[in-house]
């Protein structure tokens, strides 16, 4: 029961590269992938991939996307106490200038999102306004009634991250849509036998899917076990790991464990190399002193720059900042944040620029759920619901918003509560359906991805070319 | 069934024997199995044994278990077991009892000849039998054609494998006296539970005292202490680098005084306990990076581990530390005219994961669900915006002492102190519809609110679910999170709350003790710091814990350093494949997998560690392996201690034979990488890293 397929394979190859007593297995598994894609179908010729920036805590989108027209942002300013004697509104005069192309009226940027603006321009990034967990299309009259399903426990953390995650919100969900969406589109990545997803931000509920199919990676320094050597002691003990890994238990935790530790020492033979090799020109793209997203997103960069080692058509990655929970002391807080995410984000742009595929990785962002327009004791905002988001990329129709910008008025029509909780007006599963449609799932595949979607009848938002 | 050897026909002459065998303490049960017939057989009795085993068509099973052949060698609560024959239904059967029903019932068959007595045993209570008792499952086969058969196993698998053959489980019915191996594997099971690892001397101690005592012996140990540090300016001086900023503006000072109480403390219990706690009410360095508040808040948690969980809940709401960490400090009253609201922060987390959760609970955890079969809510949006109401008002304690005027700046010196006119005085409404009446000061609105959520029915199963996932494992049956919520909810002297009293019922419970687990998700995996604390315990390692604080971060685990209030794994995590609760997973993946195994190897294959210099009173970290080098001649005793130490003798053979095979490979004169071979194979296991 808990071998699968994928694992029994892995587990097999472990075993064949055990016997061959080498430390190293890399050859072995490349005559593998290539004797078996002979016998297979062809996979795809391009490569696509998918990178998920997930901001924990709960991004604040009412300060990163701000409208800048005198009405409707005083409107803004004067729900969050102003710019001064701790209010959390961004000053007009700093906010960084966009003009969403199909929206008759000016929004801005975080101040720190500057160099960002350069994308925007070149048509590269786009804003989802309002997107949220939803079990079904749902207006203000119908969530006050109590019509319809509202998502389960709205407004907290663990659960609303976990839906943002798996992109169902009526009932608690056991694999994420990037899990599922690897579950169908691995197919076309043939024989190779590496994950279709890495994370370099550990484990994410976003990446499981009914088959084991991610590898975590660290976001600096070597991947793989160390303290071994040529001599017969040493190879005698990796040895005799392996074989321990290769036991059967009656305990399934001891199993999962050794399911861990297996594909560990699988996929480290392949991607060891490629992140501890050189990769100069990469690195100069990264700002300095780097950060821990500018790492991680260095590292995604430089696992696209090997696909070729790989072997994966179809990827997709998981990188996180987390700090976002800004109760209190809000404006500090995500001015650090966002000076960290905003150059980590245009350096990895510029990486996809500089290798030739930036048409082929789209960057989109998640976050647990947005903030109270409504200023909160101590200078933050609480727990709220719809929120903005960003997506990067060559293929991305950018420069322009997607979804509907809410009305800023607190109780008014987008407020379910009087303090600025935004009811969405796009879904999860549309956001996440338009990116999954992007890297190869057929509207016939797309429930299994995503089992709600047919409650939504847009499926594609339009943000991808 | 016409060839079954009739046994029975002996049977006068076996009882005639057995009442002039000599009387030790205790006789052993021996079991035969007849394979023509397919049938077990059980005895007790030395004449019979002797005539089995002169029985050309039985042979001995190998099993046996130890009974006591009187009753004055039998303890308080045994009673006799009755047996019955019954050689003429088929095949010659033996039934044995210490089920008055049972035996009554018997007797009313006239196929069923009553046989006497031959041992006397305790039986099992709710399936389970005391501490240090072995508990017997009894099989029972029909075939539906007057082919029947009772056989007694003392492990779980033997019960499996004849369920696997269609053999009915009746369960555990009888409680022997415990062999010592059963005995021994117990304890060291109950020290993984409730320390922070075995050692030599802790096994003896509890052999010696036997488990209730040692628990009520760790219930008075002498306790640890966090270290003492001043209170420090809120922004790290420019002045201040190095090991300055280190020991002022990291927590490195508690994470390494924590590692040092763990690896050396005698109030081990009360350590693991705290070290529970900290894991459900949680604060944390990404936030609180000033070590003097962090070693205060931690304190609190060493104070009252074994106290009351309501002045847990009080002394922790009332933490600068949580004050800072969820923004209750100089939360104020909502100001209408600036439409500022009260923080919801610390209400919400308080509300959802400190007391009651998110749904309504039976006793025993199970959700209650209404009659659309949906989960319950406990409370609703608004009752977080009333409880965030009624914590305004509180601010940090003047810095050098005083009362608090107004709010202040970041002191966590002591506990938070009320501002009244920064308090909401008007009138909230709490959980189940309880209403605060207005005009009551920051003071009596807090307590009102935590007895309010003190007395919520959720916070037994609540509390004792997440308590018996922290020590024993991730997936604890209902049945025994109501037994041990039962004890929180009243410890037996009609108090609510007795820590104490909890795990005290946590680490007594059957399903904590006894055998080895059969149970497919029994258990849960080591976490990081516990793996830390076991490796270094179980070898005999001496450390200063400086580097070990080190490289917990990589493993996803940096001591009070979670994430975020959900700590570093939420309570609830399933394996995707099983649906199993299995909450230590969520840190476990191919990247923390190779820091468990580096760190195990430069702490076990690696030379010692050479001391900080930087930190006063640096030791470094070193193991003594002359123990383990004197057995490494012998790699099977090497590895078999090892085991013990580290999987309480749950190791399989086909895992020692590896291991065995792996040390034969090193050269009989090199005892250092011999010992180190074995532990470095004992500790990567994952039959090792997970604990059950």
């Amino acid at each position: 029961m808990n071998n699968s397929p994928m694992i029994l394979t892995r587990r097999a190859f472990l075993q064949s590269a055990g016997a061959l007593a080498g430390v190293s297995a890399l050859g072995t598994l490349q005559g593998l992938g290539l004797s078996n894609a002979l016998a297979q179908s062809a996979p795809p010729s391009d490569y696509k991939a998918l990178v998920c920036i997930f901001l924990f805590g709960g991004n604040d989108g009412n300060n990163w996307v701000i409208p800048r027209d005198n009405a409707a942002y005083n409107l803004y300013s004067s729900a969050r106490g102003g710019t001064t004697n701790g209010g959390i509104a961004i000053a007009q005069s700093a906010l960084v200038a966009i003009n969403p192309r199909s929206v008759s009226a000016g929004f801005g940027l975080h101040p720190q999102f500057a160099p960002m603006k350069s994308v925007w321009d070149a048509g590269k990034l786009a804003v989802l306004c309002n997107v949220g967990p939803l079990v079904e299309p749902l207006t203000k009259s119908e969530y006050s009634q109590g019509v319809k399903d509202r998502p389960e426990q709205l407004f907290s953390h663990s659960d609303q991250q976990a839906q943002w995650q798996a992109a169902i919100s009526d009932q608690a969900a056991r694999t994420g849509w990037g899990g599922r969406l690897a579950d169908v589109i691995d197919v076309q990545n043939g024989a190779s036998t590496m994950p279709m997803i890495a994370s370099v931000a550990g484990s994410a509920f976003f990446t499981i899917g009914n088959t084991p199919n991610t590898v975590a990676i660290p976001s600096t320094g070597s991947f793989g076990l160390t303290g071994f050597n040529t001599t017969t002691a040493s190879t005698a003990r990796l040895n005799a790991l392996r074989e321990l890994l290769l036991l059967n238990s009656s305990n399934e935790f001891v199993r999962e464990a050794d399911d861990i530790f297996a594909q560990a020492i699988d996929s480290s033979n392949v991607i060891n190399p490629i992140i501890t090799g050189a990769t100069t020109s990469l690195n100069s793209l990264f700002p300095t002193p780097a950060t821990s997203i500018s790492n991680q997103l260095l590292q995604v960069a430089r696992l696209i720059n090997a696909r070729a080692t790989i072997g994966l058509k179809r990827q997709i990655f998981f990188v996180s900042l987390g700090g976002f929970d800004t109760h209190a002391g809000q404006i500090n807080t995500q001015d650090g944040l966002f000076a960290q995410l905003a150059p980590a984000m245009k350096a990895f742009y510029d990486a996809t620029v500089q290798m030739g595929v930036a048409d082929q990785v789209t960057t989109f962002t998640l976050s647990d759920f947005g903030r109270t327009l409504k200023l909160a004791s101590g200078g933050g905002s609480d727990h709220a619901w719809g929120n903005h988001h960003l997506i990067m990329g060559g293929a991305v129709r950018g420069g322009d918003f997607y979804g509907r910008f809410p009305d800023h008025a607190l109780g008014g029509p987008d407020d379910v509560s009087t303090n600025g909780r935004w009811l969405p007006t796009t879904s999860v599963d549309q956001y996440a359906a338009t990116l999954a449609r992007w890297l190869g799932v057929s509207a016939s595949d797309m429930p299994l991805v995503l089992p709600n979607i047919g409650r939504f009848s847009n499926t594609n938002l339009g943000f991808l070319g | 069934m016409r060839n079954t050897v009739r046994i029975f026909a002996t049977l006068s002459v076996a009882l005639a024997m057995q009442a002039g065998a000599s009387s030790a303490a205790t006789a052993d049960a021996v079991e035969y199995y007849h394979a023509a017939s397919n049938h077990y057989f059980l005895t007790a009795s030395p004449g019979e044994v002797a005539f089995m085993d002169g029985s050309p068509n039985w042979r001995r099973t190998g099993a046996s278990f130890k009974v006591w052949p009187t009753a004055a060698d039998a303890p308080a609560g045994a009673v006799a077991a009755c047996v019955y024959n019954a050689p003429v239904i088929g095949a010659d059967v033996r039934f044995y009892s210490v089920d008055m029903g049972e035996c009554d019932f018997l007797s009313t068959f006239d196929l069923a000849s009553y046989g006497g007595v031959q041992f006397y045993a305790v039986p099992a209570v709710n399936g389970a039998c005391a501490n240090d008792l072995q508990p017997i499952r009894r099989g029972f086969f029909d075939n539906g054609q007057g082919n029947i058969n009772f056989r007694y196993s003392t492990t779980l698998s033997a019960a499996q494998d004849s369920m696997d053959r269609g053999w009915n489980d009746n369960g555990v019915t009888l409680c022997v006296p415990g062999t010592s191996m059963a005995r021994r594997a117990d304890i060291i099971r109950l020290l993984r539970q409730a320390t922070f690892g075995p050692t030599d001397e802790l096994i003896s101690r509890v052999e010696q005292l036997g488990i209730n005592a040692w628990l009520a012996e760790q219930f008075v140990a002498p306790k640890s202490a966090y270290p003492d540090l001043p209170y420090v300016a809120f922004n790290r001086p420019d002045t201040c680098t190095g090991s300055c900023s280190r020991d002022n503006y990291t927590l490195f000072p508690v994470q390494v005084r924590f590692l040092q109480n763990a690896y050396t403390g005698q109030d081990q219990l009360r350590q693991r306990v705290a070290f529970a706690l900290s894991q459900i009410i949680v604060t944390s360095g990404i936030e609180v990076n000033h070590p003097y508040g962090m070693a205060r808040y931690q304190q609190i948690l060493l104070d009252h581990a074994f106290g009351n969980y309501r002045d847990v809940l009080y002394h922790t709401t009332l933490s600068p530390v949580m004050g800072r960490f969820l923004d209750m400090a100089n939360s104020n009253k909502p100001d209408v005219a600036r439409g500022i609201s009260a923080n919801e922060n610390f209400a919400r987390e308080l509300l959802q994961l400190f007391s009651v959760g998110l749904y309504d609970m039976n006793m025993d955890g199970t959700l209650k669900t209404n009659q659309a079969g949906e989960p319950i809510p406990t409370y609703s949006q608004t009752t977080v915006e009333n409880f965030a109401r009624v914590f305004t008002g509180w601010t940090y304690p003047p810095v050098g002492g005083g009362t608090a005027t107004r709010n202040n700046g970041v002191n966590y010196e002591a506990p938070m102190q009320a501002v009244q006119s920064n308090h909401d005085t008007n009138a909230k409404t709490l959980l189940n519809g309880v209403v605060l009446p207005a005009g009551r000061t920051a003071e009596q609105d807090l307590n009102a609110a935590l007895d309010n959520i003190f007395n919520h029915p959720n916070v037994p199963p609540f509390v004792a679910r997440q308590l018996i996932q922290k020590l024993v494992g991730g997936s604890p049956s209902p049945a025994y999170v109501g037994r041990v919520a039962a004890v929180f909810a009243n410890n037996g002297f009609f108090q609510r709350g007795d820590l104490r009293a909890v795990v005290q019922a946590i680490l007594t419970d059957p399903e904590a003790r006894g055998d080895l687990k059969a149970t497919a998700n029994y258990g849960h995996l080591v976490e990081p710091i516990l793996l830390t604390t076991q490796m270094m315990r179980g070898l005999g390692g001496t450390s200063d814990g400086v580097y070990e604080s080190r490289q917990l971060g990589s493993m996803a685990q940096s001591i009070f350093s979670a994430p975020s209030v959900f700590n570093f794994y939420p309570p609830d995590r399933k394996l995707p494949a099983t649906g199993s609760t299995a909450p230590e997973f969520a840190i476990l993946n191919t990247g923390t997998v190779f820091a468990r195994a580096n760190f195990i190897n430069n702490i076990v294959m690696g030379n010692a560690i050479a001391a900080d210099t930087s930190v006063t009173g640096a030791t470094g970290t070193r193991i003594d392996w002359t123990p383990w080098q004197a057995l490494a001649g012998n790699p099977a005793a090497l590895v078999d201690k090892l085991a013990w130490t580290f999987t309480a003798g749950s190791l399989s053979d086909s895992a020692r034979n590896i291991i065995i095979t792996a040390v034969n490979a090193v050269s009989a004169t090199d005892t250092l990488t011999r010992a180190k071979t074995a532990a470095y194979l004992v500790l990567n296991a994952s039959q090792t890293q997970v604990e059950r």
